[in-house]
């Protein structure tokens, strides 16, 4: 027992053979105040009960026989004293236990509503870009007719805007691609499976240097690195992490690009890592924005939606996103999974 | 205020911690005389205790009147707490767990609310607060 609990016991004990001796109402406040100041310094209903046993053992000795049934009546309402404020307490957590599960319950109601909404919405913009496509493949197809076809009926100025045109049209068409696989990663039902990393990067790693040829610069990618999620919605997120990499160290002459996964606060985490153009600090909150994007497409092109999908898979996964970089310095993309709970 | 009060009342001054003792006393002879429960007179002692308190804490004196509260076939007692202390500025945000450390653990004036069948408090800046607190006799047992 700790000096505290060994002062409390004492003070309970003198404040019950005071009842004992008289039946006073001044003994049992007593008993109400030791018992209050019992609760707000942290002892719980066994302490209590442990401080009475004490006292009683003691006390019991020096009862008459014939005193018993009084004895214990009185050392029975004395307890009861000792235990009131913890009653008082206890209706007070149950009133609000009672109001955190309503407050839970509209919550809950509510987080419904925001999802059937996202939904609709999700719906909304897949059909409408879904719908884009085919006015989008006419303008391009019919400038392309134009452009070969009735070629002698332009000037070069008139070649030159209809080129103009299809580009816009293609360019159009990528982000309506973009879009449209954001609204597959948030539509598709997340199956977690154990996923080989290393195996997935290395394909991916491969294929970019195979279709440029007369790039320098390599990849360098940990071996045995595994990951529990989606395999396909993973593939998606180290093929737009790895193939930013390669696109913004295109202007060095020995790119170098990492892949590979470290504990950070004691989560397992992936980071894909270049030393390509980098970026700004300033703006890393506007690096997963949908359409957001720190270059000018002339500079280096894409969409601005690759990162914004890297972002809704991995939330989808319960992981988190994150970005390190410098201007020129090259940059760090890493992400978390969760840990295997549902998001 | 006195709708469902009636038979003699008892006025018990609060100055101190020994008014305290007189005003749980009369507590626990009125609920014995309406024939409540153990449980339901020790419940009744214990927000006179949690008032009587608050009147020598924060009002510095202050009375309490027990009367017999009668509704129909219901019998109860009735109790009033009246001071003339500073007053509760924010009875909303007084009558909430956590408002002070003190009430941090349902202790004080919420307490007391939730070991009644009816509570009611009013109060005004620099003119005191009345408490007044309804607990009825369960039904025969």
């Amino acid at each position: 027992m700790s000096d505290r609990t060994d002062g409390l016991a004492f003070e309970y004990f003198s404040a019950l053979e005071g009842y004992l001796r008289v039946r006073h109402e001044s003994a049992l406040i007593r008993a109400y105040e030791l018992g209050r100041r019992a609760m707000a310094d942290g002892l719980g209903v066994l302490d209590m009960a442990v401080l009475h046993r004490g006292a009683v053992d003691v006390l019991v000795v020096s009862a008459p026989a014939r005193d018993q049934p009084q004895f214990a009546r009185a050392v029975a309402d004395f307890f009861n004293e000792l235990l009131s404020p913890f009653e008082m307490s206890f209706r007070g957590y149950r009133e609000a236990n009672e109001e955190l599960q309503r407050l839970n319950e509209s919550l809950r109601r509510q987080k419904e509503e925001v999802e059937i909404v996202n939904r609709e919405l999700e719906s909304f913009s897949y059909s409408v870009s879904h719908d884009l496509r085919a006015p989008l493949r006419s303008i391009d197809g019919y400038s392309q007719i134009l452009l070969e076809d009735f070629a002698h009926a332009f000037g070069g100025d008139g070649k030159k805007y209809l080129g103009n045109v299809r580009e816009a049209a293609q360019r159009m068409s990528l982000l309506i691609d973009g879009l449209l696989s954001l609204a597959r990663v948030t539509r598709t039902e997340i199956q977690r499976v154990d996923v080989d990393l290393t195996a997935l990067a290395r394909r991916i790693s491969e294929r970019l240097r195979a279709e440029s040829p007369e790039r320098g610069g390599r990849f360098i990618i940990e071996d045995g690195v595994r990951g529990n999620g989606d395999p396909s919605l993973l593939a998606v997120v180290l093929e737009n992490l790895l193939v930013n990499a390669w696109k913004f160290t295109s202007k060095r002459k020995q790119a170098e690009i990492t892949f590979g996964c470290e504990e950070r606060d004691g989560n397992p985490t992936y980071f894909v890592r270049d030393n390509g153009a980098g970026f700004d600090m300033g703006y890393a909150d506007k690096l997963f924005g949908a359409f957001q994007r720190l270059h000018s497409s002339r500079e280096f092109d894409g969409t601005g939606i690759g990162l914004a999908t890297v972002q809704r898979v991995v939330q989808r996964h319960g992981g988190r996103v994150g970005a390190d970089g410098k201007i020129d310095g090259g940059a760090t993309f890493y992400f978390t999974l969760g840990g295997g709970r549902k998001p | 205020m006195e709708r469902a009060t009636s038979g003699a009342q008892v006025r018990v001054f609060i100055r101190d911690e020994s008014d305290v003792v007189v005003a749980r006393r009369r507590a626990r002879e009125l609920a014995s005389q309406q024939r409540f429960s153990e449980a339901e007179a020790e419940a009744l002692a214990t927000a006179v205790t949690e008032i009587a308190r608050n009147i020598v804490v924060h009002a510095g004196g202050g009375e309490i009147l027990f009367g017999q509260a009668v509704d129909g076939p219901r019998r109860g007692v009735v109790v009033i707490a009246r001071d003339a202390g500073p007053g509760i500025p924010d009875i909303e945000q007084a009558m909430q767990d956590g408002f002070s450390t003190k009430h941090g653990l349902g202790f004080g004036l919420p307490g007391a609310r939730r070991l009644v069948d009816e509570f009611g408090i009013e109060s005004k800046t620099g003119a005191g607060t009345t408490v007044t607190l309804r607990k009825w006799a369960a039904a025969e047992r």
